[in-house]
């Protein structure tokens, strides 16, 4: 087990306070999102120098580690045990951190049965501002203390504050896997597929759409069921009914292959920027349409909760940004901008919401935008 | 600060029955589900709509009287207790659900909307509302978000902050915020799940976006007796340890039963000092296929009785039971102190002898009645406060309990709220430099601290002390507490 020391975290507290800017980097994978560039900064907070699980105790349901963690240490942690973070980590395999997981906001498919980071994060500490040290929440899987501190930091960009140290609420983790694929016709067919089996409880633990190259409106529907393997049958049937088309599946494993296409969103270093959008199931038939009339490439996740759009690097994001306002949807650039954009290229599109309390809250952690703006 | 000039202008701008100043008016706002507490405001104001929540903010803005956004009143912490030189704002009126779109699976919803009453609206589509505190027939969803809400389903489904979508809510400077949206994923900062369980300090939500789940098709609920309060937790241990995620799993000692057999004729089995509550959820088939495990858990776990619900009546009963059990207690002791700590689920047997070593020494009875899978203990200290001095013991117990719970790694309050009651308690868990933060973060929304001013954060200024006992709608069986 992993502690920072006190004089260690004193001392970056100190060179925090004296700074004008401070530049956070964890494990680079979501570059675009990072606060300041390298140049700009005159502190530098690789977060790699604090790596390791500082508390887990299985039974508790809760790990504490370092925030420079990799997602891959965390997840062979807790893999050792039998367990997992339900709110599905990306880019484990490229060296994402948890403290830049929490900053990006970012959940993966599996996010759809128990929740997102927002509702799996129980603690945080961190410098503010002034290089203070700060702890928000607790290390308990239930806890209303004091304000809700730990779930602000979830997609704060790291323009709030330094993370140092999180704790998390994880489960246990099925070890029976099976991933459904159902061959999906049209947009609309895809919103009502999804509105069919989210009406159910199914004990889904992924819904995501991928659709064919180079035809948008195909594609394939994967369900993905983890836990009571005799149940799978019977949940296979009742979804093919509803459906009105039987699917094909992979075989009921621990690690199904068909799971690791819907991780895979936006690994292979394309020619495109990886945009996160929220949506609902409504604003997805309205995005569609347009994604396939535009040939824009994506992904549905979280059952049309969230949706992957690849945008050409070589296209403004002005259309993008219109398109999203007229919706009243919000979005960001997680990958592919140069990482070295900093506080200049701000990934941040369509309607922001909460921007006056935002505004307070940046002011008291971060009065002088050491942490960008 | 002028009050006067307050509800003069307020006067001018609402009805004459939104304004309420006369004390039959006010008497009935005093307390809220911690009767201890018991403050008289200046005025009750009585808006219909957002538009008017925001005028009367913003003249409380303007004129610098602190008020309070109220409910039903449950909060067991004082949370809505009044300010003597302030105000109260009810959003009873405000109790609409504004729209219900079963496809998308969510609910937009007025503060004053009863808890119950959304699952109630989105039954007829198979869906509810999955935060079930146990004042559920009573407490408002404002009220819920205000104080992030639990209940007996916590384990497998989270808190009230874990289905809050998004919400409309006004500053404490009048200024109207829309945090978060319809999507379960968001951009940027989670200024909602920091507004959500900020005890209204900082501002009142004006409508609610609800996530609504699907009704599960089947519930196996059991309830298992055990010869020691231990055993019940080894049970919950096993449980927990063999990788089932049931929805709830409760645990009741003999003074908790006593009281609920009292109170609504539960029965439990004879010669067990505990009985654990262990229900799973959700699909008919997934269900059946837990069940088969979940029972060779039990067996194996040196229960001296099992009963399994065969029906929804009988389900209905263990959690009539269950969910009536503060409430209940009021039939052993005229007086109460209700307490919310958290610990680490493996501490739970020693905070429990720990309780037990402390009521002894303190000459009082505790009763033990808790959410057993995430170590959230209510320990109900019973006393007679027309004994001298008995009220000062059973509190200074309550701060005993409390240490020990943090000190063995949990929390001051699991779903309770700090509130005006664990507000000396907050130092224990946070530090200067933390708690300073929080209140830079509410200053730097309202300087005057006119939102809920004196809950949450340490304050000199005392409270009127007063008894812990029944809330008069508790005692009238119209509400109950978790």
């Amino acid at each position: 087990m992993t502690q920072l020391d006190e004089a260690t975290r004193r001392a970056i507290g100190d060179r925090i306070r004296t700074a004008k800017r401070v530049a956070i980097r964890g494990g680079g994978t979501k570059g675009s999102l990072a606060n300041h560039s390298g140049d700009e900064a005159d502190c530098r907070l690789e977060m790699s120098e604090f790596q390791g699980v500082v508390e887990y105790e299985p039974s508790e349901y809760t790990i504490t580690v370092l925030a420079g963690t990799s997602i891959l240490h965390l997840q062979q942690t807790l893999q050792n045990e039998g367990q997992y973070l339900p709110s599905d980590p990306l880019w484990a395999d490229q060296g994402a951190t948890v403290g830049g997981t929490v900053a990006s906001g970012v959940s993966g498919p599996r996010r759809l049965r128990y929740g997102g980071l927002r509702d799996f994060i129980l603690g945080v500490r961190f410098w503010d501002g002034a290089g203070t040290e700060i702890r928000g929440g607790g290390k308990v899987v239930k806890n209303s203390a004091g304000f809700d501190l730990p779930k602000l930091f979830v997609g704060s960009f790291g323009r709030l504050g330094a993370l140092f140290e999180v704790t998390l609420k994880v489960f246990p983790e099925s070890t029976a896997v099976q991933t459904l694929a159902f061959e999906v016709e049209s947009h609309a067919d895809l919103t009502e597929s999804l509105k069919r089996l989210t009406m159910r409880p199914f004990e889904l633990d992924a819904l995501d759409f991928i659709p064919a190259r180079g035809n948008a409106g195909r594609g394939i529907l994967y369900a993905r069921l983890a836990g009571e393997k005799e149940a799978f049958k019977g949940h296979q049937d009742t979804m093919a009914n509803l459906l009105g088309r039987s699917s094909s599946c992979d075989e009921v494993t621990s690690k199904d292959p068909l799971y690791g296409d819907l991780t895979s969103v936006g690994n292979e270093g394309s020619e495109a920027l990886l945009v996160k959008i929220p949506t609902t199931l409504d604003s997805l038939g309205q995005l569609l349409p347009w994604c396939e009339a535009e040939g824009l490439r994506f992904q549905v996740s979280v059952a049309g909760q969230q949706l992957w759009l690849f945008w050409p690097k070589n296209e403004p994001l002005t259309e993008l940004n219109r398109r999203l306002k007229s919706l009243d949807l919000s979005a960001v650039v997680v990958r592919g901008m140069k990482t070295d954009s900093g506080s200049k290229g701000f990934p941040v599109m369509g309607v922001m919401r909460g921007g006056k309390l935002g505004a307070h809250i940046k002011r008291t952690l971060d009065p002088e935008s050491k942490f960008g703006d | 600060m002028s009050v006067s000039s307050l509800i003069a202008e307020l006067r001018s701008l609402l009805k004459d029955e939104q304004v309420i100043c006369h004390d039959g008016g006010l008497v009935p706002f005093e307390s809220d589900g911690l009767t201890a507490f018991s403050v008289r405001p200046q005025a009750v104001l009585v808006p219909e709509s957002e538009a008017e929540v925001q005028l009367i903010i913003k003249a409380c803005a303007k004129w610098s009287v602190p008020f309070v956004a109220r409910g039903s009143g449950t909060s067991l912490s004082g949370g809505s207790t009044p300010h003597a030189e302030g105000v109260v704002i009810t959003l009873n009126r405000m109790n609409r659900i504004l729209h219900l779109d079963p496809e998308q699976r969510y609910a937009v919803v007025q503060p004053g909307v009863i808890n119950l009453e959304i699952s109630k609206a989105a039954a007829p589509h198979g869906l509810y509302y999955a935060p079930d505190p146990s004042s559920q027939q009573i407490c408002t969803i404002g009220g819920n978000v205000a104080f992030n809400s639990g209940g007996a389903h916590c384990l497998k489904y989270g808190m009230t902050s874990n289905h809050v979508l998004g919400a409309r809510v006004v500053l404490p400077d009048g200024e109207i915020e829309q945090l978060g949206g319809l999507s379960m994923e968001q951009v940027g900062p989670d200024l909602l799940g920091l507004f959500v369980g900020s005890e209204g300090l900082l501002g009142v939500a004006t409508e609610v976006t609800v996530r609504l789940l699907p009704r599960p098709e089947a519930y196996h609920t059991v309830l298992a007796g055990y010869s020691t309060i231990e055993a019940a937790g080894d049970a919950v241990s096993k449980i927990v340890g063999s990788g089932l995620l049931p929805a709830a799993l409760e645990i009741m000692d003999r003074l908790t039963m006593d009281a609920a057999t009292a109170a609504v004729g539960a029965q439990y089995p004879e010669n067990c000092e505990a009985v654990l509550i262990v229900e799973l959820d959700g699909a008919a088939d997934w269900v059946e296929a837990e069940r088969v495990r979940l029972e060779a858990l039990i067996q194996q776990s040196n229960a001296v009785a099992i009963q399994v619900a065969a029906d929804a009546d009988q389900r209905a009963t263990i959690w009539k039971g269950r969910k009536s059990a503060f409430s209940a207690v009021g039939r052993l002791s005229p007086d109460f102190i209700v307490q919310d700590s958290v610990v680490p689920r493996t501490q739970l047997g020693l905070a429990l002898r720990k309780i037990t070593e402390l009521g002894e020494k303190a000459g009082l009875r505790v009763a033990n009645v808790f959410h057993a899978g995430d170590g959230n203990l209510h320990p109900l200290i019973l006393y007679d406060g027309t004994e001298d001095g008995a009220l000062e013991r059973a509190e200074d117990l309550a701060g005993d309990i409390v240490s020990v719970c943090v000190e063995l790694g949990g929390s001051i309050t699991g779903e309770h709220g700090v509130g005006m009651e664990k507000r000396q308690f907050l130092p224990k868990m946070f530090s200067h430099d933390d708690i300073e933060l929080m209140k830079s973060i509410r200053r730097s929304l309202d300087p005057d601290e006119i939102a809920n001013r004196d809950k949450m954060f340490p304050s000199a200024e005392a409270a009127s002390l007063g008894m812990y006992g029944l809330h008069p709608l508790e005692a009238a069986g119209r509400i109950s507490r978790e």
